[in-house]
């Protein structure tokens, strides 16, 4: 009996952490090693990757200095505000749409869903052509029959960062709106035929018992939106390089470009240390103001 | 289950398979950087064909090909993990970033070895040599020049066929010539294209096309800058040389760019126009003029079914303060650090079975004539080349073969090779490529922005250069 | 049980009912509806659509004004033109390999992280679960530098093995199976205790089989993102041999019409050969698919 508590014992902690192990290696490998040594590098003064000297924060006030920084930054909060005022209000409006709709529903949801699985960066190669500023750009081609001259696009310094999020809108807002339907779906419909009898109108019926519903997740996909947006990086890379003068930079690109094109990998280290911190920051912050919403 | 296990250990030794390779037979490995992509198959047979007669005639050597096209963002990452060709192809700006870095050699003493080093063109070798040692060789050299249209020249009615022979003439029949010689003649004669296409045929056609991207607008508005009689870059009383991005001649040259946009409308709607966007834009006859430099005239053509009879090259037009520059550069051939004495003598060598050497051996003749019949196989038009090498030999050699290959009508071109030795002017010394950035953005707001003010934008840029680089030359 | 909600569906239950719908005002809020899908299904097919048609364009009809949706002329022949000129079969069956590759580590590595963690819980686990959620909220692309040189320090330059296994270091795949694996029930595991059974052979031979539908959505998810990845192929796949339909796209953009013949045309055949096996993909597995995206709640 007792051989076997300690059999039992051995197996799940030598055997388990033996299955853990590889797929500990591997994190190690490709995510916490790394985060460790860019926090470490980001001190020193660097040649390649090779620490040459200790210089404290000297990297981070390099970031903070170069204009460039500044502007990314900036960018970062029109690309957070874009994708609100785009990306956010599309997929809960289709997601609404598509509950009630019972023709062809596979169809609709198949066809929302369909951009989602292309490859990105096909998909924004794609969409800088329809963009094209030249009159024979597709979009330019299409307005040009109804007597519209041609339109900058990505071009135009105050539209490259909306016309990127409504790229990456376009992509993205099918999933979006599944995840929005399901939730809809498992609504129980005994709730709305109350409603109904106590004779609630349509737009009653979603702001009382559809939309609290979704509340929690909507506030959930509200976070997780604008972490991804903080992650926006090959699509200012391919559609704009980040352009016209620098203004729809992205924080990671500016990464990029510090550590493969410059050379400097101590900044890009720093850099990325900032935006870690930054998105911890929004982390927690975003947890503690659930935890209050949900304690009232 | 127990599929997936054997699944995995497939892949995983497949995988491991996948990434040997390689083998090491005591030869000295040459890897060669610019090497055509495969499916290049004329160029690529051309260095399969150089590759056998190398290694027939050097046995102790084995040539590896290892196509790459070089480009800022793909160099570090290459450079970093150390894997640089022996033998790699770059442009004229990158050396001194290179060098920075550790990531090139010199070559001095296999030069001397060769006896090459002699018949280098010195004004080229000044722009590879860093502290007194040569870095590289130039495959060729390019002088930047304006590139005309003559298809929609002619419809607006600037050139025509005088003489009948089927050719666009870029003089009158006086021999005066046609095309701009000064920024104003450029200016306007923009302006009388753009608006008399859209007069004449509703064609939207830009007069002139500038590049905005990608470095390429700062790499042209150097030169357009120094025509208006800037200097970019300039040595302080100390000696230490300082950014001078708001010099009041580069002020003007931005305000004629400005003018162009925006009160004359001769320039393209798009602020992003790179490399590729020029002859894009002259091959489908969206521009009637561009800046480019004269190893690439063949882009349009090839690239866009242009008739070659339709391109002219010219000078560089003079400033209004008679200035007149041609920013002049080229190919530069470099060599990893990590390549041993051997192998760069090796990689040096190879040169020579490319037609890229001084030597004018049968080997180089047939190298040389392999090139040019490729070239014609392919519809390119066949231009003189500026070499680098001077040793009479070569030079008369490389004339001889030309003669027989041109085909296009020099007329159309010659005022260019006539000019370009007393006009060519090396690239600004210092972050050339990063100081090209810079300039991008100020380009790019003068061309987005119609109130930009360009003296205040080049003052900031000036700034900014000056501390995120400049400051680091004199340490 | 979901099929017998959907045709009770058909009764028109929910948000608008069928005694709405009686009501004429609700049916033409009920073809405003059907129209605006419609517009939107437009809208999501447009590009793909006219990407495809456009790669059958010459150059110069790319961008004719005014606009045509349907090329002068279907030259299949330029299919196989623009795939032998690039001799495409290389990048695609490296990007295969790699994508195949990814399944594997992902499902292999995170499933079994997912097991040990949820199941066998070895004393100190709740460690590596806190790291593991931890590295949810900083996403490993911004330490894109110190990655790439752990990658170049083991010598796996042009090696697609770290593309592979990154895939196995997810803890988006670790949560989805780990919240799948919190719900099989206890006894399963016990019962094969009794037997004497291995940890890893219980994994394979009961906690597997019954995972088979989380399986299929960590594999799904895998194959669209491995297929797509970018940035660390493009970074680490230097030889021009080693690299994958998409590195390759990114460098034919980069360059187009600096090679020889190489158009914008070209550009969008090339970028057509690449969007085709997701959409074959889809096409099969459109149901799973939409299914897996709605209940795992994540996106790509």
């Amino acid at each position: 009996m007792i051989a076997s508590k300690q059999k039992e014992f051995l197996q799940k902690n030598i055997g388990g952490w033996l299955i853990i192990l590889p797929s500990l290696l591997l994190f190690g490998f490709f995510v916490w090693g790394p985060l460790l040594a860019n926090v470490s590098l980001s001190f020193f003064h660097s040649v390649g990757y090779s620490r040459e000297e200790f210089v404290g924060f000297d990297n981070y006030r390099e970031v903070f200095n170069d204009p460039v920084f500044v502007k990314a930054f900036f960018n970062t909060l029109k690309y957070t505000f874009w994708s609100i005022v785009i990306g956010f209000f599309i997929p809960i409006l289709l997601a609404l749409v598509l509950s009630e709709v019972v023709h062809a529903k596979g169809f609709f949801r198949a066809s929302l869903f369909f951009p989602n699985i292309l490859p990105g960066l096909a998909v924004v190669i794609l969409w800088t052509f329809l963009f094209d500023p030249s009159e024979g750009g597709v979009f330019n081609a299409l307005l040009s029959n109804f007597g519209i001259g041609p339109k900058p696009w990505l071009n135009d310094p105050g539209q490259a960062i909306p016309l990127i999020v409504l790229t990456l809108t376009w992509k993205g807002a099918g999933a979006t709106t599944l995840i929005y339907l399901a939730s809809i779906q498992s609504i129980d419909n005994t709730y709305y035929e109350a409603s109904r009898i106590e004779g609630a109108s349509l737009w009653q019926r979603i702001r009382h018992i559809t939309l609290p519903h979704l509340y929690p997740l909507i506030r959930m996909l509200f976070i997780l939106q604008v972490i991804n947006v903080f992650q926006v990086f090959y699509e200012p890379l391919v559609m704009t390089g980040g352009g016209p003068d620098n203004a729809s930079v992205s924080l990671l690109q500016l990464i990029y470009r510090y550590a493969f094109i410059q050379g400097n990998a101590a900044k890009a280290a720093a850099l990325g240390v900032i935006v870690a911190m930054m998105l911890l920051i929004l982390t927690f912050g975003y947890l503690k103001l659930s935890k209050r919403a949900d304690n009232t | 289950m127990k599929k997936l296990i054997l699944l995995g250990l497939v892949l995983t030794v497949a995988l491991a398979l996948s990434a040997c390779g390689g083998s090491d037979n005591g030869r000295i490995q040459i890897t060669v950087g610019m090497w055509p992509q495969p499916y290049l198959s004329e160029d690529h047979a051309m260095f399969e064909e150089w590759k056998r007669m190398f290694e027939d005639d050097y046995p102790e050597y084995e040539v590896i090909a290892q196509p790459y096209t070089y480009s800022v963002d793909t160099f570090f990452p290459m450079a970093q993990a150390g894997t640089q060709p022996t033998i790699f192809q770059t442009w004229f700006t990158e050396p001194e970033k290179l060098i920075r870095n550790n990531f090139v050699r010199s070559i001095d003493d296999q030069l001397a070895e060769l006896g090459w080093d002699e018949h280098l063109d010195p004004y080229m070798r000044d722009s590879l040599t860093f502290d007194g040692k040569l870095y590289g060789v130039p495959r060729d050299g390019y002088g930047l020049g304006l590139v005309l249209n003559l298809e929609i020249l002619a419809m607006v009615g600037i050139v025509d066929d005088w003489d009948g022979d089927g050719v666009y003439n870029i003089y009158d029949p006086e021999g005066n010539p046609r095309y701009p010689t000064t920024f104003d003649e450029l200016g306007e004669m923009s302006e009388f294209i753009s608006t008399t296409m859209e007069e004449l045929y509703e064609q939207n056609v830009a007069g002139l096309i500038l590049l905005s991207s990608n470095n390429n607008g700062g790499w042209q508005f150097s030169n357009i800058a120094w025509n208006f009689g800037a200097n970019l870059q300039i040595q302080d009383d100390q000696g230490n040389w300082v950014a001078n991005l708001d010099d009041p001649a580069a002020i003007e040259a931005l305000e004629w760019i400005k003018e162009m946009r925006w009160e004359r409308e001769a320039l393209p709607a798009s602020a992003s126009l790179s490399y590729g966007d020029w002859y894009n834009y002259i091959g489908t006859n969206r521009a009637a003029m561009a800046i480019a430099g004269n190893d690439a005239l063949s882009l349009p053509i090839t690239n866009f079914g242009m008739d070659r009879d339709n391109l002219a090259f010219v000078p560089m037009p003079e400033g209004p303060h008679g200035h007149q520059y041609s920013l002049f550069g080229g190919t530069p051939y470099m060599f990893s650090s990590h390549a041993s004495d051997d192998q760069v003598l090796g990689a040096l060598k190879f040169l020579e079975y490319m037609g890229r050497s001084p030597e004018t051996s049968d080997i180089a003749e047939q190298s040389l004539r392999v090139g040019r019949i490729t070239a014609e196989a392919k519809g390119m038009p066949i231009i003189p080349e500026i070499t680098p090498w001077i040793n009479d030999d070569y030079v008369d050699l490389v004339e001889r073969i030309d003669q027989q290959f041109i085909n296009v009508n020099m007329d159309n071109y010659q005022s260019f090779y006539d000019t370009i030795f007393n006009i060519r002017r090396n690239e600004e010394p210092y972050y050339s490529q990063e100081m090209y950035e810079i300039l991008d953005s100020v380009i790019q707001q003068v061309l987005t922005n119609r109130n930009a003010n360009p003296s205040a934008l080049l003052s900031s840029a000036n700034n900014t250069f000056q501390t995120q680089y400049m400051n680091n030359v004199n340490d | 049980m979901m099929k017998r909600k959907n045709r009770l569906n058909t009764r028109r239950e929910g948000l608008i009912n069928q005694f709405d719908y009686q009501s004429v005002r609700f049916k033409v809020l009920y073809g405003l509806l059907i129209t605006l899908l419609i517009i939107v299904v437009g809208i999501m097919v447009f590009p793909p659509l006219w990407l495809i048609l456009s790669s059958f364009k010459t150059s110069s009809e790319m961008y004719r004004v005014p606009f045509t949706l349907l090329p002068e002329s279907f030259d299949l022949s330029k299919v196989s033109d623009v795939w032998s000129m690039l001799s495409f079969t290389q990048y695609y069956l490296n990007s295969f390999i790699v994508t195949l590759g990814a399944v594997v580590a992902a499902v292999l590595f995170n499933g079994l992280l997912a097991y040990a963690i949820s199941v066998i819980k070895p004393a100190g686990s709740k460690i590596v679960f806190a790291l593991v959620m931890i590295s949810l909220m900083i996403p490993p692309i911004l330490n894109m530098g110190t990655l790439f040189n752990n990658i170049v320090q083991l010598g796996l330059i042009n090696s697609h093995i770290p593309l592979a296994l990154v895939f196995g270091a997810n803890p988006f795949y670790f949560i989805i199976f780990k919240a799948y694996f919190d719900r099989l029930p206890r006894a399963l595991f016990e019962a094969a205790q009794i037997d004497g059974a291995s940890k890893l052979r219980v994994f394979f031979s009961i906690v597997a089989p019954l995972s088979k539908p989380i399986i299929a959505v960590v594999s799904i998810f895998t194959v669209t993102a491995a297929w797509s990845d970018f940035l660390l192929p493009y970074l680490i796949l230097q030889a021009d041999s080693r690299q994958t339909v998409m590195v390759k796209i990114y460098q034919l953009y980069g360059d187009m019409g600096t090679a020889m013949g190489f158009g914008p045309d070209s550009l969008l055949m090339v970028m057509a050969f690449s969007i085709i096996p997701p959409i074959l993909l889809f096409l099969v597995f459109q149901k799973q698919i939409t299914s897996a995206v709605a209940t795992s709640g994540i996106r790509e």
